[in-house]
């Protein structure tokens, strides 16, 4: 689809090697897929979790707490924290030379090279925040 | 951001200067009455991306890709959604709903990853 919309050309396997949050680098595997020069980050990856808590303790109520508003008893299913974070992440470029390759009609097309910039986020990296609602 | 709401107009949501502060900067805030991602939502977050960018059109280059999980914000039923969001630009790539393993693993191949390996 990629391909078909321009945004790359199919051309020879190359490995994709990603940054980890801690440092360093791991290789993710092989794609035959090169990306033209900053659409990389024009592929967004979105996903959703929802976060509940049953703890009597959650960050809503230890806030109502204290601030009076509500007694210290156990609380109920109903003061429950849920929320719904929808994450964006745009795929990583990564380094690779100029590439000389073919389209589905065989003619020979031009991929210009490519520097890795490290995006926002990238497959696999988790950001924790701490948040008190 | 969406958080559940039982206001009967979700829409109206101001965020207070705290929760801002609370959250990396660029974050929305929205909330819907289940506190999941809705339609609106959902074209709030592409009109962002939209703005943000500033340079999407209908041409070579200029697109952007969204890859959803495919649950209920992504219109399905709706073909004239699915059209205008193409005609300005945005190619939406659905996966399956709810189904987020599964989905993560399909955006590798949909790089067409031979041997993928979690990270970190």
């Amino acid at each position: 689809m990629l391909v078909d919309i321009g945004m790359g050309e199919f051309g020879p396997s190359h490995a994709v090697e990603l940054p980890k949050v801690n440092g360093g680098s791991h290789v993710y595997g092989h794609s035959k897929l090169h990306l033209r020069p900053g659409q990389a980050a024009r592929i967004f990856n979105t996903d959703e979790t929802k976060v509940s808590c049953n703890a009597t303790g959650t960050n809503r109520s230890f806030h109502l707490r204290s601030e009076k508003q509500v007694s210290t008893a156990i609380r109920t299913k109903g003061s429950q924290v849920h929320f719904t974070y929808v994450g964006l992440m745009t795929m990583p470029e990564y380094d690779r030379d100029e590439l000389f390759t073919t389209d589905a009609s065989g003619r020979q097309v031009w991929v210009p090279p490519a520097e890795f910039h490290h995006g926002c986020a990238w497959p696999g990296m988790v950001r924790p925040i701490n948040v008190c609602v | 951001m969406i958080f559940p709401s039982q206001s009967a107009n979700p829409e109206n949501f101001v965020p207070s200067q705290s929760l801002i502060d609370a959250y990396p900067p660029g974050t929305l805030f929205a909330t819907s009455s289940t506190g999941s991602a809705n339609r609106r939502t959902l074209d709030t977050l592409i009109d962002n991306i939209i703005d943000t960018l500033g340079d999407v059109e209908d041409k070579p280059g200029k697109r952007i890709v969204l890859k959803l999980d495919g649950g209920p914000a992504l219109p399905k039923g709706d073909p004239e959604w699915l059209e205008k969001q193409r005609q300005r630009g945005v190619v939406i790539f659905p996966g399956l709903p709810n189904g987020s393993a599964f989905n993560q693993a399909s955006g590798r191949s949909l790089l067409d990853y031979a041997d993928a390996h979690s990270v970190c």
